[in-house]
């Protein structure tokens, strides 16, 4: 029988459902939303990029959400910017994930010097500035999409490492571990088959925290121009070309923000949601 | 105390000498020679060559490590490219707009979210916890920059209220003016901020209250508020501290966004113009400054944990 529950209680499927927390609900609703929409910008036949006669039109039934500077429709913007802001997630998180959890279970698993050098570099990692990586990213590489997403992407490599590292030194001291390696089952194999499925839990929640502050790092990257390119519509981007003429039209500034939030706020209830689902102190309850 | 005081000292020049080595290295793989970026495309080779060798781009690498570090020791940070002034004095300007945004927000950020965090701990669970915290949950989900946005816009463009909307030319020598234009990027930052601290300082209070030397000053009888003051907060107080420390760090340059919005020279923007510009010997001074600051901060949160917490001790 399949098992949902975190601390080994059997539970049905049904009641299991019924058991999470109300913010992973809300913050799955709102992810399915923005999913939703990001579909909906592939199936809507206006051009995002397509400009128009009517420029900074309020919200008026052929443009739902009004126009920017150059009459382009904003709501077609918003949706090709939620793809722009889900693709630039998932490779970040990719990279922090796979990255930090490769290296993370390196230190743990193996100790001793390789665990002092990897605990070295990801600490001072950690500590220098995000920012700056980006800048010297986009110094070295051009600025664009790519070097933000590789800058983001590593930023977040200390927190996912910190993690698996935490997560193997726990497990690696259980009996069953011994066990195996007493049958003879190589490094490679125990940590695929005992350490790796043990930590998943953190690592999800982390991973959906990482996705919120990506969308957000990448919004403020491309707000300073060193993020994804014209004409590309990103959120970032939208609002740092709507700051030139906030005083003519308010609503450019406004939607790429609402979006911001409400994307962000999805993957954050998600995963506060998940951790304290997880949290075994949680579970008496 | 003092052994420990000659060791941290040392692994700080240990931390400032690998910081700026790691950045020579980076500037020297960065692709597109200096010269030819700021003589602009199609040059003249000559003044390509000339404008090189007042640069000290001609000399092998390892010279110029060798002749940056003697500067660096003295004081120098070399000239900028960009700016044709001291990197050290452009460096100064900037932090003349960044720390005190940076200092102002994180001081106001602290005095709003220790009483609410510990507010919504100590009331875990009740209308008020909720409020606070979806309060803070907001301040998390909104980018700063928006919020920064829609700031002028409410309170510059609709109540058009006398604030000016970029830093005067003549810096503090203006101090009204100055102080002014200051006020509402630190209310951006403060805001951002206040919101990640409400929940640590709520989350650390919470997790000390659960704990058995709590139960048991409780259980001696001793007054709430003795408990929350003698007992609780300080205990609380060391994972915020640490937080902070993190954050004075990282602010210095992520105020960049919010320096950006409201048109501040600060050290962010200098940055930014700097590595545009390919203007190495600026970048590499800020890089130093900052790691300079980085490892001030830690060894303050370093010190403060030792007057926090009688067990730790630097003997």
């Amino acid at each position: 029988m399949r098992d949902l529950s975190a601390n080994g209680v059997s539970v049905g499927r049904k009641s299991a459902w019924r058991r999470l927390p109300l913010a992973v609900k809300i913050g799955g609703f709102i992810i399915l939303l923005v999913l939703l929409g990001m579909v909906a910008g592939w199936l809507n036949p206006t051009d995002p990029n397509a400009t128009g006669p009517n420029r900074l039109s309020p919200p008026s039934p052929q443009h739902l959400l009004g126009t920017d500077l150059l009459g382009r429709d904003l709501l077609a913007r918003v949706l090709a910017g939620a793809q722009n802001a889900l693709y630039v997630g998932v490779i970040a998180v990719g990279i922090g994930l796979s990255l930090g959890v490769l290296l993370g279970m390196l230190a743990g698993y193996f100790g001793g010097w390789i665990d002092s050098l990897l605990s070295f570099v990801l600490d001072s990692l950690y500590a220098f500035p995000a920012l700056l990586l980006a800048l010297l990213f986009a110094a070295v590489f051009n600025p664009g999409a790519t070097s933000s997403m590789a800058a983001i992407g590593i930023a977040a490599v200390p927190a996912f490492a910190r993690l698996a590292r935490a997560g193997v030194l726990s497990v690696k001291a259980q009996p069953y571990v011994e066990a195996a390696r007493a049958l003879g089952m190589g490094s490679a194999r125990i940590i695929a088959r005992h350490v790796l499925p043990n930590i998943l839990g953190p690592l999800v929640v982390q991973a959906s925290l990482a996705f919120a502050a990506s969308i957000l790092a990448e919004a403020g990257l491309s707000y300073l121009g060193l993020g994804t390119q014209p004409p590309t519509a990103s959120w970032g981007r939208m609002l740092r070309e709507a700051q030139s003429y906030q005083e003519l039209s308010v609503f450019p500034v406004l939607w790429p923000g609402l979006a911001i939030a409400f994307t962000v706020l999805g993957f954050n209830l998600l995963g506060d949601g998940l951790r304290d689902w997880l949290d075994p102190r949680r579970q008496s309850r | 105390m003092w052994p420990y005081l000659v060791r941290r000292f040392a692994v700080a020049l240990a931390t400032l000498w690998l910081a700026s080595s790691l950045v020579f290295l980076a500037l020297l793989i960065i692709p597109g020679d200096p010269a030819s970026i700021i003589l602009g495309f199609g040059a003249d080779p000559e003044r390509v060559a000339a404008l090189q060798a007042r640069l000290g781009l001609d000399k092998p690498p390892l010279e110029r490590y060798v002749l940056w570090y003697a500067g660096a020791l003295r004081g120098d940070l070399g000239e900028s490219i960009r700016y044709s002034s001291p990197v050290r004095s452009e460096i100064a300007r900037g932090l003349s707009v960044t720390l005190p945004l940076v200092l102002a927000a994180l001081t106001l950020a602290t005095l709003i979210s220790v009483p609410l965090g510990i507010l919504a701990a100590r009331r875990a669970g009740s209308w008020l916890d909720v409020g606070i915290s979806a309060g803070a949950l907001l301040g998390i989900v909104l980018p700063s920059f928006w919020v920064g946005l829609m700031f002028i816009y409410l309170f510059i463009v609709q109540l058009d209220l006398p604030l000016p909307t970029s830093f005067p030319i003549e810096g503090w020598r203006d101090p009204q003016r100055a102080l002014l234009a200051l006020v509402l990027p630190i209310l951006t930052v403060t805001l951002s901020r206040s919101a990640l601290l409400v929940r640590m300082v709520r989350g650390s209070v919470l997790e000390v209250l659960n704990q058995d030397y709590v139960r048991t000053a409780r259980s001696k009888g001793l007054s709430e508020r003795a408990v929350l003051y003698k007992h609780a907060l300080r205990n609380a107080a060391l994972p915020v501290v640490t937080v902070l420390g993190l954050e004075f760090s990282q602010l210095l340059i992520a105020a960049v966004i919010v320096e950006t919005v409201f048109g501040l020279p600060g050290l962010g923007s200098l940055s930014l113009t700097a590595i545009s510009a390919r203007d190495f010997p600026l970048v590499q001074g800020i890089v130093v400054v900052l790691a300079a600051f980085i490892v001030l901060a830690n060894l303050v949160v370093d010190l403060l944990y030792a007057y926090l917490d009688p067990r730790v001790s630097y003997a």
